[in-house]
């Protein structure tokens, strides 16, 4: 899984018929550098949700096949909300005691 | 599979219910000279390794979902080893 | 999945046996830099997607790529790496919609 941050929603007119229901999210994929505090990200993608994120959540992406593992009937699915993540403790190089906690 | 190194790790409360009480590290992934290549991946952990350590990981899906034991799980990463530290060859 | 607008379609009479009978969308893909993006941008790498659901010139569109885009198909082992999943009505960032279908 990618983290990424919620940015945006996406609603549909025409859906795939496999489709129902669907949430759909805009969001930023982190990088390295986004973990570090700067507001540096890859280009937004959209999510499948069905855990019920908000605009600002920061979730787990799991992207490729795994994405559609967890529907029933064939989905063409690439980017799967799998987890929103509360926290991250994510410790600047060369200081692995300090206690950093983010979310 | 790749080699990566630990940076961190998040906690999740709301997640798809295959991944409760699984370890969720965050692995930056390495090239061949130890630096940064690719975006950090958050991975499934059953070996305990701790940050800075360096690990081999795998996107193998079919791994991940039998780690989990759940066919229908969207787990795509996770830790398959850590890798032994360098020793520092005296001659 | 990503965000595209239909730029045009790809005629090809003789093609592989489980694409016969298939429209092709030649699609630009479309995205948001970060959470403070006011506006989507064109992206690069124009790509051509397998249509089912009747997307138009110069409608957006939702794609699913990768290997989760055959599980779109009537044939699950068609060769094909992207596949239109929806027609977008709207995309918004924050609160505010910055692509609207018609508008």
């Amino acid at each position: 899984m990618r983290m990424g941050t919620v940015i945006g929603r996406v609603t549909l007119s025409v859906r795939h018929p496999s489709f129902q229901g669907e949430r759909l999210l805009l969001t930023s994929p982190w990088k390295k550098d986004t973990y570090e505090g700067k507001p540096a990200f890859d280009p937004a993608i959209v999510v499948y949700d069905v855990l019920g994120a908000g605009v600002g959540q920061q979730i787990g992406i799991s992207e490729g096949r795994e994405a559609a593992c967890p529907f029933e009937r064939p989905t063409p699915v690439d980017a799967y909300c799998a987890a929103l993540i509360d926290e991250f403790y994510c410790p600047p190089e060369g200081k692995a005691g300090s206690k950093d906690l983010k979310g | 599979m790749r080699l990566a190194k630990i940076i961190g790790h998040v906690t999740s409360t709301v997640k798809h219910k295959s991944l409760g009480g699984w370890r969720l590290l965050i692995a930056q992934p390495l090239d061949g000279e130890g630096r940064d290549e690719g975006p950090p991946q958050i991975v499934i952990d059953p070996f305990g390794a701790g940050i800075r350590q360096k690990v081999l990981i795998t996107s193998d899906g079919a791994e991940a979902r039998k780690l989990v034991g759940d066919e229908r799980s969207p787990a795509r990463w996770s830790v398959l080893g850590i890798v032994d530290p360098e020793v520092e060859l005296a001659i | 999945m990503i965000l595209a607008r239909v730029e045009g379609s790809v005629v090809a009479t003789k093609k592989h046996g489980k694409i016969l009978g298939n429209k092709l969308l030649l699609v630009r893909p479309f995205t948001a830099d970060s959470p403070e993006a006011t506006a989507l941008r064109a992206g690069g790498s124009t790509l051509v997607a397998v249509d089912q659901i009747g997307a138009g010139e110069g409608e957006m569109v939702l794609v699913a790529q990768g290997s989760s885009a055959r599980l779109g198909m009537s044939d699950k082992d068609s060769p094909v790496d992207a596949v239109v999943v929806g027609i977008v009505d709207t995309v918004d960032i924050g609160k505010k919609i910055v692509y609207r279908a018609g508008g």
